[in-house]
């Protein structure tokens, strides 16, 4: 609290309306100072890119996952440069959050790090809101120890991540997970339940129940929304076990290193290729969901073309993990189809 | 303190020997370790704030430019700005403050200066004319239904005192679902700096009313008794004389309760903020129902939670810029309180 320094001005002053009213000016003062602040360049924006733009007008309202959300955003900043008179927000309230108002017609656009659920799907048809699904980009699932640490293996089975992660599991160092890893005290960290990240790995990883629910792993990990908490979770265990997006291990190879991943075919180190292909096994796409009501609008069909356009562009500029040419072209194709 | 003579105390045993005079004296042993004890803790609680802060201005400083604060949000760490941000941060406290403060004030007036007062001479005054019988019909209905409110007022004041302290409380992301449920679902306000500011003077709401309450409960009684005493009426001793000898107080809370409200990220969220937004929010806050739900702290959680360091640094920077607001209306505060501030 900052009060607590406060000393009371021992002059006694009379209290009239004059020196209220002074007092409620100061307020005014302080809000018009921080008015002034912000004025800066007060509307350039709205005036820059005047050549050569085009003459579409609109707004576009993104929501949905916040992990491909900067993607959206770079891809509305490049369509801002020829179409400035076209609004584009883009929000972060998670994939489930934004397929909910999606699915209200509320956006126009929504981000997914996954695939529509049915049950959102249902909330969809029952409201009438039609979409198509496009793939703009791909992320890969990395499995992270501390950079330099030798566990015994430099590859980990679908099986020895099942052990680990199971309901229950009380594997606690690393020579518990099979045979040829060493005696060392296994620390795990991931992303917590909010996260699209988590459903995927468990989905992944530990399969349905015979209720056919994913189930859930054990509780007992230090558990994040913030990926970069992870990061520092797992640089801070001696020898910790750790999963997140791709990109977070690209932007910490000094302090972090991977695990090779072993589908049953062989393990497969992480890497743009591999992920793009699909070799990598926890490797998943990255979509946005069009209504199909937006889409007729020139400015919603303008701008998703341009985005899947330039989706290799954008993804290799933004740190993502960019999409099979084929998925692009598929996505292109619906788009046309849709449109027309 | 006392003016009144206190008996003389009785014939006390000679102890005074064993008893060492209270300059010299030296603490217990258990006073002096609660003693270190608090200071130790103070220390420890400083030095958080302290290595907080400094890492903040280590990894943040370098960003912190006039483009900063000009420039729009951006894919791009090293084009993105926070005028936006800002922005939008100035307009949710104007539109916040315009409904939180009037509703806060009155509520705390009433409840203070009105509610907890007896209504005994009123009641009475209601009964004799019932007694006598010069109202009837809906006249005589009105007067009963009066008389039925000032008999279970108190009640009511007790519970909705109760109930303003337990809603300070209340996590911020409650404040955010009832803002979406009323100010968007059913009052139908589009996901703007208008709905945000709402939600967010729904959540400092109860911090003004009791903050205010607080101020006005200092100012001593018998400066109200004193105006009423010489034939004001208990609205005419409040508003010339009560009222503005509290302000300073009010005020003071108020921007406490704004502190509050400027740093609020959850809340906003739920009811549809946005990282990014193509136009850049006006500073008319009359626009606000129509402009972007962009705000600072906003901001600054997308910005930590993205993998490139550099966004990393200029996430730090915003913190700083927000810093930076809430140490001016802190300033603000402390001026006001210690200009106008007076002792009775």
């Amino acid at each position: 609290m900052p009060f607590g320094a406060i000393r009371m001005n021992p002059k006694e002053t009379t209290m009239t309306s004059r020196s209220m009213y002074a007092s409620l000016a100061a307020l005014a003062v302080a809000g018009g100072s921080l008015t002034l602040a912000a004025c800066g360049s007060s509307d350039t924006a709205d005036t820059t890119g005047g050549s050569g733009a085009s003459n579409l007008a609109g707004t576009i309202a993104i929501d949905g996952s916040s992990t491909v959300a900067p993607l959206s955003t770079a891809a509305a900043e490049q369509f801002n440069e020829n179409n400035p008179d076209v609004n584009i927000t883009v929000g972060t309230s998670g994939t489930g959050g934004g397929f909910e108002v999606f699915c209200k017609g509320e956006t126009d656009i929504s981000n997914a790090s996954r695939g529509i659920k049915d049950d959102e799907a249902e909330a969809c048809t029952t409201a009438g809101v039609e979409y198509e699904e496009i793939r703009v980009a791909s992320d890969g699932i990395t499995l992270i120890t501390k950079a330099g640490v030798d566990v015994g293996k430099a590859c980990l089975t679908f099986p020895e991540l099942k052990k680990i992660w199971s309901p229950g599991s009380k594997v606690n160092n690393w020579s518990q997970v099979g045979s040829g890893f060493k005696d060392l005290p296994l620390a795990l960290s991931g992303p917590d339940s909010q996260s699209g990240t988590y459903d995927f790995f468990n989905e992944e990883v530990l399969g349905e129940d015979a209720k056919g629910d994913v189930i859930q792993p054990r509780q007992d990990y230090t558990a994040s929304a913030d990926d970069n908490v992870l990061v520092r979770s797992v640089r801070d265990a001696e020898a910790g076990l750790g999963y997140f997006g791709f990109t977070y291990f690209e932007e910490n190879t000094d302090t972090l290193q991977s695990f090779a991943l072993d589908g049953g075919e062989g393990c497969v180190e992480p890497t743009t290729e591999s992920i793009t292909s699909g070799e990598y096994k926890l490797s998943r796409p990255l979509f946005i969901y069009v209504s199909k009501k937006s889409l007729a609008r020139p400015e919603v069909q303008a701008f998703v073309k341009d985005y899947v356009a330039n989706a290799t562009a954008l993804a290799e500029a933004n740190a993502y993990v960019p999409a099979p040419q084929s998925a692009l072209d598929e996505s292109a194709q619906k788009i046309e189809a849709a449109a027309s | 303190m006392s003016t009144l003579e206190t008996p003389a105390p009785p014939p006390q045993p000679p102890v005074a020997s064993t008893v060492r005079p209270l300059a010299k004296k030296r603490a217990r042993p258990s006073e002096q370790l609660f003693k270190w004890l608090v200071v130790g803790l103070t220390a420890i609680t400083m030095a958080m704030l302290i290595w907080l802060l400094t890492s903040v201005l280590i990894r943040g400083a370098g960003s912190v430019s006039w483009a900063f604060l000009t420039d729009k949000p951006s894919s791009n760490p090293a084009k993105a700005g926070f005028n936006s941000a800002l922005r939008g941060s100035i307009v949710l406290m104007m539109v916040t403050i315009f409904f939180a403060w009037p509703i806060g004030v009155a509520a705390a007036l009433y409840l203070e200066k009105f509610a907890a007062q007896s209504a005994t001479l009123t009641e009475r005054r209601l009964r004799e004319r019932l007694a006598t019988g010069r109202v009837t019909g809906p006249g005589a209905a009105w007067t009963r239904i009066r008389l039925w409110w000032l008999r279970i007022r108190p009640r009511v004041v007790h519970l909705v005192d109760v109930n303003i302290s337990n809603l300070a409380a209340v996590p911020s992301i409650i404040y955010g679902l009832l803002g979406l449920a009323i100010f968007v679902g059913v009052m139908g306000i589009s996901k703007s700096l208008l709905a945000g500011g709402l939600t967010l003077a729904v959540l400092i709401l109860p911090i003004i009313i009791i903050a205010a309450r607080e101020a006005l409960r200092a100012v001593p009684m018998s400066i109200e008794q004193g105006a009423m005493a010489l034939g004001a009426t208990r609205w005419q001793a409040v508003r010339s004389q009560v009222f503005p000898a509290a302000l300073p107080g009010i005020l003071t809370g108020t921007i406490l309760a704004m502190s509050r409200a400027i740093g609020e990220t959850a809340p906003l969220i739920v009811v549809g903020g946005v990282v990014y937004s193509t136009a850049v929010p006006s500073l008319n806050p009359l626009e606000a129902g129509n402009e972007a739900l962009l705000a600072m702290p906003l901001q600054i959680y997308f910005w930590t939670d993205q993998p490139q360091a550099s966004f990393q640094a200029i996430a730090a920077a915003g913190i700083i810029v927000l810093l930076a607001t809430l140490l001016v209306m802190n300033l603000v505060a402390i001026i006001l309180r210690n200009r106008y501030s007076k002792r009775w």
